[in-house]
């Protein structure tokens, strides 16, 4: 068991800046993603956490101890890769045990070992079979084993799950949440899903570009985004934004722009002043359609497109001139009950709840609600 | 246009010919081209090595499989082949770690890697002659490189003669090595390239160190290279002619006298053409035998990927269901 400390690591290849001052510290026992695009640093900082890259400037502990020069194996973690990387040649046995041969354990503790870990993952039956011989989950969970048998203080993860077939990832990641909750260890995981990362974390830290952009829990990140980045990284499909202006109207602040003119709640007005570039932002699921909540505002659009996934009825939303003329027009997408009745082309009016919505500046730093 | 259509067009555009008969076809030419090149010179060396030919009286007599046992059981061919054993042990030894050793190299990420890759391949380029005549050169006693370098540091005597009798086959061997290892390390090269680098980083956090990387992580995934340099390697250096007869033909004496150079002299020093074509089978079944080899491991290989292929799909199917 053990905490993960970061202190402003870097890391750049050639010219290239991959990890930039990222800053985390990690409770001993609990679970955070790294979230964030191919290309935003994740992997290059969980590899950092490894050893198998070594940070340009900065720090890493690992249980209170500075191991930037502590090679991996000597670091007491394991790792689960993209790849899964089991090793080929070798039995399930031989590949859940190699870790435990390396260290030459002895021969009755390796067995005991192998089938208490082959036991937590139901692979029990599994343990003569070959890489090639196993389903893609079999194989996740053989390379879960490997890392479970040699009991590290850190498990870090790295896209686990990417290779899997939709439905099977769904189940491995209640898996990996279980798994978890039963060794109470530190668990450091990478991914690009959002879903993954909200099911999952106990923290999420979103990241791009090399920085890390927020750090909370799952359910502070999706309410109060930081910035126009992780409010559209996260939710799907992803949150709404409008661009136009902030404006003096008869009842208070108004924004206008993207073919649309709605009044703000009044607590905007204490975040931002009029003439200010701003974007607004509101998520699919918050959007009501009809003219009814007294605490909203209505705009009115036309359909442009409908998509019904059985629970739910997307609508594509066409604000402004929908001939394109008008530069601000663009589609803005709603949650609406399956059973509602549209035809595309018919204007509805929708309303936007005050509660629900947001306003970034044009930095992209969330501006309101504070 | 429909499936009909389409298949009508695809009819007309291979000269509407069916699928059987179009790969009949392909398969013919290729087949009458192998005719011609090999399997009638073939016959013909087969017919020949039941023949005692005598050019000075012009007579060419029936004697059954005669020859076939003068060449296993006569001296001088089994010297020979012998010596070709020899030549073809050694050259395989080198350049398998020569190979292995220029890959792992040329794997690594460094400053110039490509033009090196390349550079490489150029003793493969070069003809087995002008490898000969390079390292025969190098090797000369007077005025050679390896003397002009080794003998001021004292490690060899004054105009030390390198293709002495003893030694003359290693050096051959050697020469050799030098100039078919590239081909290996081209082998090599693909085997490992092909290795996830997940599986090395797999191997570090698993606590093994670089032996055990190599051994548990490197050498399974190049071992069908390794047994491709292996053939390759063996059957080229059986039947490797040029670079022993530009080098040596033969000498000192006899001592370098391989089964291709005997079989040379049998055929056209001494005219012996039935002896020759017989001699020649010795090799071609020494040859063969290598090549079966070879193609039982592969089929057991395939045997092996066909099962586990069963496995996995049950097991998929399991899964899903």
């Amino acid at each position: 068991m053990a905490t993960v400390t970061l202190e402003s690591i870097t890391k750049t290849f050639g010219e290239t800046l991959a990890v930039d001052d990222v800053s985390l510290h990690i409770e001993d026992g609990e679970f955070v993603v790294l979230l964030g695009p191919s290309g935003c640093g994740k992997t290059t900082t969980l590899n950092m956490i490894a050893g198998l890259e070594r940070p340009t400037a900065g720090h890493i502990s690992i249980g209170g101890e500075r191991v930037e020069h502590v090679p991996p194996d000597k670091r007491d973690i394991a790792m689960v890769f993209q790849s899964i990387a089991l090793y080929p040649h070798m039995t399930v046995y031989q590949n859940i045990s190699f870790p435990l041969r390396m260290a030459r354990t002895p021969k009755a503790e390796i067995d005991q070992r192998v089938r208490a870990a082959a036991d937590l993952l139901r692979i029990g039956e599994l343990l003569d079979r070959r890489p090639h011989q196993l389903s893609g989950g079999q194989r996740q969970r053989v390379a879960l084993g490997r890392s479970v048998v040699r009991d590290p203080a850190v498990f870090l993860f790295d896209e686990p799950l990417s290779s899997l077939d939709a439905k099977l990832r769904v189940d491995m990641r209640v898996e990996v949440k279980k798994l978890h909750e039963r060794l109470g260890a530190t668990f450091v995981y990478v991914t690009h899903d959002q879903v993954e990362a909200m099911t999952m974390a106990d923290r999420v830290a979103v990241m791009d570009e090399g920085n890390m952009l927020q750090l909370g829990a799952p359910d502070d990140i999706y309410t109060r985004p930081a910035n126009l980045m992780v409010a559209g990284f996260l939710g799907n499909p992803g949150m709404n934004f409008l661009s136009g202006r902030l404006a003096n109207g008869g009842s208070g602040l108004r924004f206008e722009g993207s073919g649309v003119a709605l009044d703000l709640p009044a607590a905007a007005a204490s975040a931002a002043g009029s003439g200010r570039a701003v974007t607004l932002g509101i998520r699919p699921e918050s959007v009501e359609v009809g003219d009814g909540a007294a605490d909203g505002a209505t705009v009115h659009g036309s359909i442009f497109a409908t998509e019904p996934v059985g629970s739910d009825l997307f609508l594509d939303v066409l604000f402004g001139d929908d001939a394109g003329t008008s530069d601000g027009a663009r589609l803005f997408k709603v949650r609406a009950r399956p059973d509602l009745k549209v035809r595309t082309g018919e204007r509805i009016p929708l309303c936007l709840p005050h509660a629900n919505l947001y306003l970034f500046d044009d930095a992209g730093h969330r501006i309101h609600p504070e | 246009m429909t499936a009909l259509q389409r298949v009508a067009l695809w009819r007309s555009r291979s000269g509407g010919l069916t699928d059987p008969q179009f790969a009949l076809a392909i398969v013919i030419g290729v087949l009458l081209f192998h005719v011609i090149i090999i399997i009638v010179p073939l016959a013909y060396s087969f017919w020949l090595s039941l023949h005692e030919t005598n050019v000075i009286l012009r007579s060419r007599e029936y004697v059954g499989f005669d020859l076939w046992g003068e060449a296993l059981f006569e001296e001088e061919t089994q010297s020979a082949t012998l010596k070709s054993l020899y030549f073809a042990a050694v050259s395989v030894v080198l350049s398998l770690v020569l190979s292995l050793g220029m890959a792992l190299v040329l794997n690594q990420e460094f400053p110039g890697r490509g033009i090196l890759r390349a550079l490489i391949l150029l003793p493969w380029a070069v003809s087995e002659v002008v490898t000969a005549t390079m390292w025969t050169v190098m090797l000369e006693p007077s005025w050679g490189f390896f003397n002009g370098a080794l003998q001021p540091l004292g490690i060899v005597g004054e105009g030390h003669v390198w293709l002495n009798k003893d030694w003359a086959l290693f050096w051959l061997a050697v020469a050799f090595t030098w100039h078919i290892a590239p081909l290996g390390t081209f082998f090599f090269l693909a085997a490992l390239q092909t290795i996830p680098q997940d599986l090395y980083n797999a191997a570090r956090i698993d606590r093994a160190g670089v032996i055990s990387r190599f051994y548990h992580v490197t050498l399974p995934h190049i071992r069908y290279a390794v047994l491709i340099v292996l053939v390759v390697v063996t059957v080229e250096a059986f039947r490797q002619f040029d670079l022993v007869f530009a080098m040596t033909s033969g000498g000192p004496g006899t001592t370098t006298q391989i089964l291709p150079l005997l079989i040379f002299r049998y055929n056209f020093q001494f005219s012996q053409y039935g002896l020759a074509s017989a001699s020649s089978f010795i090799l071609i079944i020494i040859a063969t035998i290598l090549a079966v080899a070879y193609f039982v491991l592969m089929t057991r290989r395939t045997k092996q990927t066909r099962v586990a292929a069963a496995q996995r799909r049950a097991a998929i199917a399991a899964e899903s269901s």
